[in-house]
């Protein structure tokens, strides 16, 4: 049987598909208490066994190294997780792919702003609601003549669909909501209240009404207010946060009393702000352009006929300046979804830089041939990561070249990076990601 | 009608122990086995006894709720189930059993209980014979059903009984 270290921050739910695979099976799986989020999983020693520095990761006692959820949950499981005839097996595998693919995007997309994760975005979480649906319903029509997803077992069929949907249970799926999914409903119910479930999870909590976008936990997350917060965030892992969630609902729910666009008004209240005067970007001259407005703009409207006109009706081009960048080394991007990681990676380390900072970067080309390539518009008249240290680790792997605001071939640049499409030089788009 | 004395039978096989003879007392067929420590009269008490003996304890409830509930719905079997004369009677049980399990997997409380058990064996004679149409218009008592019959040693020797998958009827009416 099975036995190892699972590395994860608390409250993962995607180290739960594991954690509840091996109180199926009796494997024994310790969790690395002294794991820290960010740093640990970000050591070379670390990085030699799981290059992609993500968790959940896991190692055997035998010295296997397994990293993504779903592969450490099979390792950790048993037969009867994983079902013995090929058919169930099969069967199995559709539904942790369909768990991930159909459910968790959505889920993450509808849940995180609620949280102050990500910034919200209408059309986004109308559309991650749109498809929330659609994957409850062909659940809860499946669900209609069978206890569990697979065999009339459970399986890590049931584990994987339950934990990803977990999120979406503790904070969106109200009873309202819930109503029209009363197999899903009764199938989910059953699942958190068997013994190896609760075990790894603790007592759950259906939603009672539904989380909506708390600007004012994005702005904390998000160095909007206060440095300490800040800090202790890089020290727990995002879904750690969500535990501290409840605590913090009567506080939350005081904030909600207030105008709904406190979130504007927050920025010229006045009081002085230590983080202000640690923000490189500080020093430098405020101008006309309203970087925040323009991201509203751009994260609420359309690109093209909205956001565009917006951005240069607006552009103060005395105190901002917008820059191209080229990665240098496309030889060595392998894999599309690593090119992803590593522009990830870039927002994260550069994360200070968003209050006064704009980027679209852009992949281009398939796996193994791939290139990146990117818009940036920020405060300043000088390459921004030159204003502080903790900037420098990516930018040198680009090559940057200033735009002249004013040119013709310089709103075309924009316009195909901001609204990911057009000719790109005759580059084949890929996809894209928004620092903003 | 259901037969007590297959029941304890089939439960004593289930749960790996001697049921002892069964002997059908009067008029009312009910069930008494006399064993080493005493007469037990009553399928209630004749399962929870064996359940006892095979030290299953945890089929009979973990908390005092869920035991009386168990209880409950045991007393449910003989008397509402075990009575029935005749069809009209049978719906009854159906339609309140299948409103009760619109929203559950087992009888009580998320796992599998002597209620469920019973429930199953009570339920089976009436099972074998019904039409898909009857399977589906109870399609909760069916889904419930059929788990428990996936139970591993809860079915032994009885016949499976197939359900199907999708619904083949139309209901407009619902
Ligand atoms: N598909 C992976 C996703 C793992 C993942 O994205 N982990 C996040 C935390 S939930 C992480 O470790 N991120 C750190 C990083 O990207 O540097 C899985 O299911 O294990």
């Amino acid at each position: 049987m099975a036995s190892g270290t699972l590395y994860t921050y608390p409250g993962n739910f995607r180290a739960y598909k594991a954690l509840i695979a091996a109180e199926y099976s009796g494997a024994k799986v310790t969790v690395d208490t002294s794991f820290v989020f960010g740093e640990t999983n970000k050591s070379d020693d670390f990085l030699a066994k799981f290059p992609l520095g993500k968790v959940p990761a896991f190692e055997s006692s035998s010295g296997d190294c397994i990293f993504e959820s779903n592969a450490i949950a099979h390792y950790v499981g048993n037969a009867k997780l994983l079902g013995s005839a090929q058919e169930d097996q099969a069967r199995i595998q559709q539904w942790i792919n369909f768990a991930d693919n159909e459910i968790l995007p959505a889920s993450c997309t509808w849940v995180f702003p609620c949280l102050g994760i990500t910034q919200y975005n209408k059309q986004e979480t109308e559309k991650a609601k749109e498809q929330m649906k659609l994957a409850l319903g062909v659940l809860n029509h499946y669900l209609q003549t069978r206890t569990f997803l697979v065999g009339e077992r459970i399986s890590q069929a049931d584990i994987a669909v339950a934990c990803n949907l977990l999120l979406a249970y503790q904070y969106v799926l109200d009873s309202n909501f819930r109503q029209a999914y009363t197999n899903v409903n009764r199938w989910f119910v059953t699942l958190i209240n068997q013994p190896q479930f609760k075990k790894v999870i603790g007592d759950f909590k259906l939603c009672e009404k539904m989380a909506e976008f708390d600007a004012k936990k994005y702005a904390e997350l998000h160095g909007g207010s206060g440095g300490k917060k800040e800090k202790e965030k890089k020290d727990k892992g995002p879904a750690q946060q969500q535990k501290q969630e409840p605590k913090q609902e009567k506080q939350k729910k005081e904030k909600k009393e207030k105008p709904k666009d406190d979130e504007e008004e927050e920025d010229d209240d006045g009081i002085p702000r230590e983080k202000e005067s640690k923000d490189p970007f500080a020093l430098l001259p405020k101008g006309t352009f309203d970087m925040d407005a323009f991201k509203r703009e751009y994260s609420n409207k359309d690109t093209l006929t909205e956001a565009l006109p917006y951005l240069w009706e607006k552009f103060d081009k005395e105190n901002y300046s917008i820059w191209f960048c080229e990665y240098k080394y496309p030889q060595e991007l392998k894999l599309v979804f690593m090119t992803c990681n590593l522009v990830s990676g870039m927002f994260q380390r550069v994360d200070k830089m968003r209050k006064c900072a704009f980027g679209s970067m852009c992949i281009f080309g398939e796996d193994n041939n791939n290139t990146i390539s990117g818009v940036w518009i920020w405060r300043g008249k000088d390459l921004a990561f030159l204003l502080n240290t903790d900037w420098q680790v990516d930018y040198e792997s680009y090559t940057w070249k200033k735009l002249d605001p004013d040119a013709e071939e310089t709103k075309t640049v924009v316009k195909e990076y901001l609204a990911w499409e057009g000719n790109f030089g005759g580059k084949k788009f890929n996809q894209g990601k928004i620092f903003k | 009608m259901a037969e007590a004395g297959q029941s304890i039978a089939a439960l004593a096989a289930y749960l790996g122990v001697k049921a002892g003879k069964v002997t059908l007392d009067g008029r009312d067929k009910i069930p008494v086995v006399k064993g080493k420590t005493g007469t037990r009269r009553g399928l209630v008490s004749i399962a929870k006894h064996l359940v006892r003996a095979a030290e299953k304890n945890s089929l009979l409830g973990k908390t005092i709720e869920d035991q009386s509930a168990v209880d409950q719905w045991l007393e449910y079997r003989v008397s509402q189930l075990d009575s029935c004369q005749g069809d009209k009677e049978l719906t009854v049980v159906l339609k309140e059993l299948n409103t009760y399990l619109a929203d559950k997997v087992y009888i009580v409380n998320h796992i599998m209980s002597l209620a469920d058990i019973l429930l199953y064996y009570g339920l089976h004679t009436h099972f074998v014979g019904m039409p898909y149409y009857d399977k589906e218009n109870y399609m909760h008592v069916s889904r419930w059903f059929d788990n428990i019959q996936h139970e591993e040693g809860v079915r032994q020797t009885l016949p499976y009984v197939h359900f199907l998958r999708t619904q083949i009827y139309d209901r407009m009416s619902h």
